[in-house]
């Protein structure tokens, strides 16, 4: 069930959000974990079986570090690997054992291969579980867990499937209260239809767009058509992404609940280092606190801070999907960001021409490895970039005014505009109606796309 | 200043201030969709009765169907309509032309352009589609991209409910009018589908002015609580809207699970066995009448069952949902009709093509059907470039062999 589909939209919610409100709020959390939970089985029926192993071991495994100490590095070392046992088995087993299949197939060795499903949002929910052991490890004298709390953090509809993130010791303190008073509700729907909009209207439409682009055989590829290919996508996958993470923030406000943000602008980013400070926010602080720092971050000399970075990068990559296109993302973004912190000083003082075109390169790079299919497909949208060539199938031939106007209008949001014509309005107020006005337009131009489209899965559904 | 709890119903006014805010949500979510939705439920797509066709088109049509009984039946669509097809949601509306079929009236044919005919069911009529979603239009694009050289339209002779032998008399009655240089033919679920019920229903199942049946189609209830929900489809669009992505949300279901190897009932396995002989009696006589005496390129297409390898994604469940409750056995019937078809046009080296949907739609995570049968815009373009490489590989082919032709 997205949160752009009907059945979410006029009937999940709103029963779900009154039904909360006429509860004693003694029952809320209850309430909270069994819609939740019937939330998951919804898109995933009995693969809920494995979000609730996932809660009894973290909650199990915080009650044995509360209850002893002295083992506590045992206890939570036991409960990570449990976590990612069920990570590991149902994201990486079919790679594994199609890439052992493959290389054992070149000695005439076969042996039969069961693909394994991948259930939604396991990425997140494991990640989330692993966050709560290392918290409780890292602090064992905050209040007793208990197990409503624990499968709550886990399993929170609104940020279940495609995050953000959010940290145990974040969230657990804010449902001890979760008072829902009119300026946090209305902030909420507004924030939830801004991200409404963000999907359909813009990351939707250039979907369009980058499904013809992507269709394209090599030979049907010129320069401008391969290098628009990878803008647009950049648009559509911030769009899709950041659309989410506000119907995230926006609905778990809507329940009086603080979800922290997952975007900052990425796109006026200087530095790849700067990206990833911006971009998916949620995800690279959780690998920096949980994976980076612990390994040593960059107090352990040169040498190992390079090392630490190419590992924490290519598991970003990998936590993406499984397949090389996605180690290649990894080593992507480690590349850039260990060049940039060996040449710091070079980097520093470039102006803003030289950060746009190293930038655009960057995304060559990152997306093309994201979104083509295979290594091959890369090779040939990156050969048809750099190799000038005329586009035997222009990009005009594949966009519709409306899909150009999406793209005018994704180009122009990603900059920092309506924070900055918030600060600069004088009159609070009239400020204030003209967003609930916007919010009011974007509902129903939204909402007349979306009864259009009956499926429209978000790209980060599959992490 | 902190402002007022909105989850704490302290009062009657609080109660009723919440309910009136509940109740705007839905009227201006209705408002909503009915700004972009196409009218009340129904269609007002109608098929030229028997009794329109003259004596000439009646006994064309009948040269190369005389095994179907109802070929005068439903024959067309109403000439120089406008026409809808219900869905609870804006496709363009489109017209039907002087001869009966989607799109502009059709021009003389220009110098040098080479003219398809593409014939078919609503798939490729392109029912729920707007007309640049539609097959025809995806392949015509698709050619004139590969082949800029051979100026390529592609006519959408597709109408709901055809089978092979309708769109085979159809290419019969009307070739010379359209001037056509290729007829390509893409038949798919409807041969199985009447040659499956024949045993139950009559020939054509359908009511007078809908093209399909609403009992078997709706499935509306008869108890309580289907009327209920009824009455709320019918009167609200926003219902409506719910009720399909509701349907479309269903738990998975194998397709073919436990009918595999199982033996199909006596009058149903007495069918798959005459289906692929009368298939290929059809294709190979059309083929050698247009190729041969016409003078018209021809090939055939089978697109005929959704079915996936793996888990796929929620939607395709309705679909089997559907015909493991409607139709048990019907994935094993459409298997025994189909497996031996493609053996034997191969056999027979027939102009013919198999789709096999399992295969081309394996890679997308995107919901790919609308119902039972009809694409999504996704699922359209999809086949389209199947069905658009297979024509481009066949042209390429031609015009080789031409050359060659020439050069002896």
């Amino acid at each position: 069930m997205v949160f752009s589909s009907p059945v979410f939209l006029f009937v999940f919610f709103p029963i779900v959000w009154l039904v909360n409100a006429l509860l004693p709020e003694k029952a809320r959390l209850l309430f909270l974990l069994v819609v939740s939970l019937f939330f998951y089985i919804y898109g995933e029926g009995a693969f809920v079986v494995l979000m609730l192993l996932s809660i009894l071991f973290s909650y199990l495994t915080n009650v044995a570090i509360q209850s002893d100490e002295g083992r506590k590095g045992l206890f939570a070392t036991f409960g990570i690997v449990l976590n990612l046992v069920i990570l590991v088995t149902f994201k990486y087993m079919n790679f594994f054992t199609g890439e052992l299949h493959a290389l054992l197939a070149n000695f005439s060795v076969d042996f039969p291969v069961t693909e394994m499903h991948l259930p939604l949002g396991i990425s997140f929910f494991t990640f989330q579980a692993i966050s709560s052991i290392v918290d409780v490890y890292r602090n064992p004298k905050q209040p007793r867990v208990t197990l409503l709390g624990t499968a709550l953090y886990i399993s929170f509809f609104p940020q279940l499937i495609a995050g953000p993130i959010v940290r145990y010791n974040y969230f657990i303190p804010q449902i001890r209260k979760t008072a829902v008073h009119y300026a946090a509700f209305l902030y909420g729907a507004r924030r939830f239809v801004y991200g409404l909009s963000k999907k359909v209207l813009v990351a939707n439409t250039l979907a369009t767009v980058n499904d013809k682009i992507f269709d394209l055989r090599g030979d049907q590829l010129g320069t401008v058509t391969a290098l628009g290919g990878i803008i647009l996508f950049g648009l559509q996958l911030y769009f899709d992404f950041s659309g989410y993470t506000d119907m995230a923030i926006g609905l778990a406000r809507m329940f009086g609940i603080k979800i922290p943000e997952n975007f900052n602008y990425p796109y006026i980013s200087r530095t790849a280092s700067e990206y990833w400070h911006r971009w998916h926010i949620s995800l690279s602080s959780w690998i920096r606190d949980y994976i980076y720092i612990p390994l040593g971050g960059s107090r352990r000399g040169l040498a190992r801070t390079y090392f630490n970075l190419w590992v924490v990068f290519v598991l970003c990559g990998l936590w993406h999907g499984a397949s090389w296109n996605y180690v290649v993302f990894g080593v992507v973004a480690a590349f850039a960001v260990s060049t940039e912190r060996l040449f710091k000083g070079f980097f520093q003082k470039r102006g803003i021409i030289f950060s746009f075109f190293y930038m655009l390169l960057y995304y060559i790079f990152l997306y093309g490895s994201f979104r083509t299919g295979s290594l091959s497909q890369m090779g040939e949208f990156l050969q048809a970039i750099f190799v000038p060539k005329a586009s035997p199938v222009p990009l005009s031939s594949l966009m519709d005014r409306h899909e150009l106007l999406a793209a005018v209008a994704g180009a122009l949001l990603v900059f920092p505009l309506y924070p900055k014509l918030k600060n600069s309005v004088g009159n609070k107020t009239a400020f204030a109606v003209f967003e609930a006005v916007l919010a009011v337009v974007l509902f129903a131009a939204t909402i007349s796309q979306t009864s259009m489209v009956f499926s429209d899965p978000f790209i980060y559904f599959r992490f | 200043m902190k402002s007022g709890r909105i989850d704490k119903i302290r009062s009657w006014g609080s109660a009723g201030l919440l309910f009136a805010g509940l109740l705007l949500y839905f009227a201006f979510a209705e408002f909503s969709v009915r700004l972009n939705s196409d009218g009340p439920v129904g269609s007002n797509l109608k098929f030229v009765p028997a009794g329109v066709l003259t004596e000439e088109e009646m006994a064309s049509a009948k040269k190369f169907a005389k095994d179907l009984e109802s070929v005068g039946k439903r024959f067309r669509g109403v000439p120089n309509t406008l026409v809808y097809r219900y869905v609870p949601v804006k496709t363009d509306s489109f017209t039907l032309n002087s001869t009966g079929f989607r799109g502009e009236e059709l021009q003389k044919k220009k110098k040098g352009e080479f003219r398809i005919g593409m014939l078919g069911d609503s798939r490729v009529l392109g029912a729920y589609l707007k007309t640049e979603a539609t097959i025809p239009r995806i392949v015509e694009q698709r050619l004139k991209e590969l082949m800029p050289e051979k100026h390529i339209t592609v006519l959408n002779l597709g109408f709901e409910a055809y089978d092979l032998s309708r769109e085979i008399a159809f290419a019969e009655l009307y070739y010379a009018r359209l001037d056509v240089d290729m007829f390509v033919f893409v038949y798919s679920v409807n041969d199985i589908n009447f040659s499956y019920m024949a045993g139950d229903f009559e020939m054509t199942p359908f009511k007078d002015d809908s093209p399909f049946s609403e009992v078997v189609f709706r499935l509306r209830g008869d108890d309580w609580l289907s009327r209920f929900s009824e009455f709320w489809v019918d009167y609200f669009y926003i219902a409506d809207v719910v009720k399909k992505s509701f349907d479309l949300d269903m738990a998975q279901i194998n397709l073919r699970k436990g009918t595999e190897n199982k033996p199909l009932d006596p009058l149903h396995a007495a069918y798959t066995e005459k289906f692929a002989g009368k298939c290929i009696a059809k294709m190979a006589r059309t083929a050698d009448y247009l190729n041969n005496e016409k003078k018209i390129k021809t090939l055939f297409f089978l697109a005929p069952l959704v079915e996936y390898k793996k888990h796929h994604s929620r939607f395709e469940s309705k679909l089997s949902f559907y015909y493991n409750n409607e139709k048990p056995g019907y994935s094993e019937y459409v298997h025994r009709c189909v497996d031996p078809l493609v053996n034997e046009a191969k056999k027979e080296s027939l102009p013919f093509v198999f789709i096999s949907q399992m295969d081309i739609f394996d890679d997308y995570d995107d919901t790919l059907f609308w119902d039972y049968i009809h694409y999504t815009p996704k699922g359209s373009r999809i086949v389209a470039l199947d069905i658009a490489k297979h024509l481009y590989n066949f042209l390429s082919d031609e015009e080789a062999a031409d050359k060659s032709e020439k050069s002896r």
